[in-house]
């Protein structure tokens, strides 16, 4: 792995569980107006901030007198790609060239594939991008087929799989085969690459609002989204700004299933990443995730697939502005959000991405129907992950779910402490585990001698 | 050309995966050049944009892409309207 995106990972050890999370960020080697500066040169981000005027008068028909937000969208659709992914990839990328590696490998479903491809196109890199891509039956989710057009159409290697973790084997004998720099999503250059994104969001609206935005809305999968955000909202001086990670609700979709992966209409920003990557980063392809969502998210949220094909419908027909469905996650939390804060209020949806044959709304949900969803009109209660889509019909409907953040905390503490020896950690992991979970020191409870039996 | 590949059979598979996926094969397709003469069905070899020499069943000449945009669900629609209705009454100008 040390080979494979050239960073010694071990360097920055400093405990039993502790490391140096920022000194792993400083791998970056370049400030925040450097990245932007390598971002602009491959006509990567500086993306339109829109106002959604009409999305925040249909919100402020169904809100109390003096509340309704104003909504504002930030258009990463026009990024070379169609997604905010380019950002990510777009410093990945560089670090490989900068670095002499021939090509980059990718595991990923998603945009970020067709962001790799795109990016490795214009740098002159080969390119391999693994997906998750049938079922046994040999039947393709239809978003994920898209993804697989575009990487293609910049000239990458598509691997195809069948469901299962084993991707990842297949992705390691990839990296072995062929000695190209592996760009995880996970690394910090793909992190500092979302910096940006955070940063221009202030700025913009620093010029629609005069201030930085009071919420920002973030769709929520792996944590790079959150992190990244949130990076770039501090160095922008507008750390006071609220962020919320909002995902899709696939609570009871088991995500190695070969079942239930083509009966459900979300393949990223869903709960089936969010909880795990929040609870437990270090689950990902790298030793040490640089996305580290739990330290920087004021806010986790739940809405259901209904609810975003509402949004990206609302967005369509009363915004003209074709988007998603899947990145119209934050969208549908921030449609909700800004129902009671107040009208001077502003909240920011920080993404959009492109949509397309497969991903567009009409053949998500035929798609559904033909694996045996059903899709009607009804309330979020109706909505059962691969069974039922209700999609509401009236603004009033539009809700979240709120999951509190201390039981997101309580199970990350759970999660690392499971099988290390207590006795085995000093100041520096309790230190470590209070920053991760933004618990004060005396809270994560392991600095005191344990009782016997103690787990 | 399009080639098939099992990558792993059935108890070859990761531990602690579901029934569903455990029991069937792990397998992958990637797209090349032809190396050898090939009939469909056969085993061969393709070389990939990479220049990776890949060996597995030939399964598709010519592959392409035909997923769709689909036809508008009738419940999508209705949304949208009635949001139409209560930001603009009265119809669209």
């Amino acid at each position: 792995m040390r080979q494979s995106v050239g960073i010694d990972y071990g360097r920055f050890r400093r405990g039993r569980l502790a490391w140096d999370y920022e000194g792993l960020m400083a791998e970056v080697g370049h400030d925040l107006d450097e990245v932007a500066r390598i971002q602009l040169d491959r006509g990567v981000g500086h993306t339109p901030m829109q106002e959604a005027r009409n999305l925040t008068a249909l919100v402020r028909s169904v809100s109390a007198s003096g509340r309704g937000a104003r909504i504002f969208v930030k258009d990463e659709a026009a990024n070379p790609s169609g997604s905010f992914k380019d950002r990510r990839a777009s410093l990945s990328v560089f670090e490989a060239a900068r670095r002499g590696y021939r090509g980059v490998i990718a595991a990923t479903s998603g945009n970020y594939g067709a962001a790799v491809a795109s990016q490795a196109a214009r740098a002159g890199l080969a390119c391999i991008v693994v997906q998750e891509t049938f079922d046994s039956r040999g039947v393709g989710q239809p978003e994920i087929i898209e993804k697989s057009r575009v990487c293609e159409e910049f000239g990458a290697e598509v691997v195809q799989c069948t469901v299962g973790p084993e991707l990842f084997y297949l992705f390691l004998l990839l990296l072995e085969e062929t000695g190209y720099f592996n760009a995880s999503l996970y690394t910090p250059f793909s992190v500092a690459g979302i910096e940006t994104l955070g940063a221009e969001l202030a700025h913009d609206m620093r010029r629609f609002a005069g201030r930085p935005p009071d919420v920002v809305v973030v769709t929520h999968a792996g944590g790079g989204n959150v992190t990244g955000t949130a990076r770039g909202l501090r160095k922008a001086d507008a750390g006071a700004t609220a962020v919320v990670a909002a995902c899709v609700d696939l609570r009871g979709l088991h995500m190695a299933s070969d079942r239930d992966f083509n009966r459900k209409s979300f393949t990223t920003g869903h709960s089936g990443f969010a909880f795990p990557f929040t609870t437990r980063p270090d689950r990902s392809d790298v030793p040490f995730n640089a996305a580290r969502p739990l330290r920087y998210m004021d806010r986790f949220l739940l809405v259901t697939q209904g609810e975003v094909f509402y949004a990206t419908e609302l967005l369509s027909k009363l915004e003209g502005m074709q988007r998603g469905p899947a990145g119209n996650t934050s969208l549908a939390a921030a449609l909700a959000l800004a129902r009671e804060l107040p009208a001077e209020a502003t909240v920011v949806v920080q993404e959009t991405e492109y949509t397309g044959a497969g991903k567009h709304p009409w053949a998500q949900l035929a798609f559904a129907e033909a694996n045996g969803v059903e899709v009607k009109t009804g309330t979020r209660d109706e909505n059962v992950p691969g069974q039922v889509i209700a999609i509401p019909d009236d603004p009033a409907q539009l809700a979240v779910e709120e999951v509190g953040l201390d039981e997101l905390r309580q199970s990350y503490l759970r999660q690392a402490l499971r099988d290390v020896d207590r006795t085995e950690l000093d100041a520096s992991d309790v230190e470590f585990l209070a920053d991760e979970t933004r618990l004060p020191v005396e809270a994560i409870g392991i600095g005191e001698p344990l009782a016997a039996g103690g787990s | 050309m399009r080639i098939h590949r099992v990558e792993l059979a059935p108890p070859e598979r990761a531990p602690a995966i579901p029934d569903e996926t455990a029991a069937v094969a792990f397998e992958s397709w990637v797209n090349g050049r032809l190396v050898d003469d090939s009939a469909i069905g056969s085993r061969t070899r393709i070389r990939t944009t990479t220049g990776r020499l890949v060996e597995g069943d030939l399964v598709e000449v010519s592959p392409g892409y035909r997923h769709t945009f689909g036809s508008p669900p009738a419940s999508l629609l209705r949304a949208g309207e009635r949001a139409r209705e209560i930001l603009f009454p009265g119809g669209v100008r």
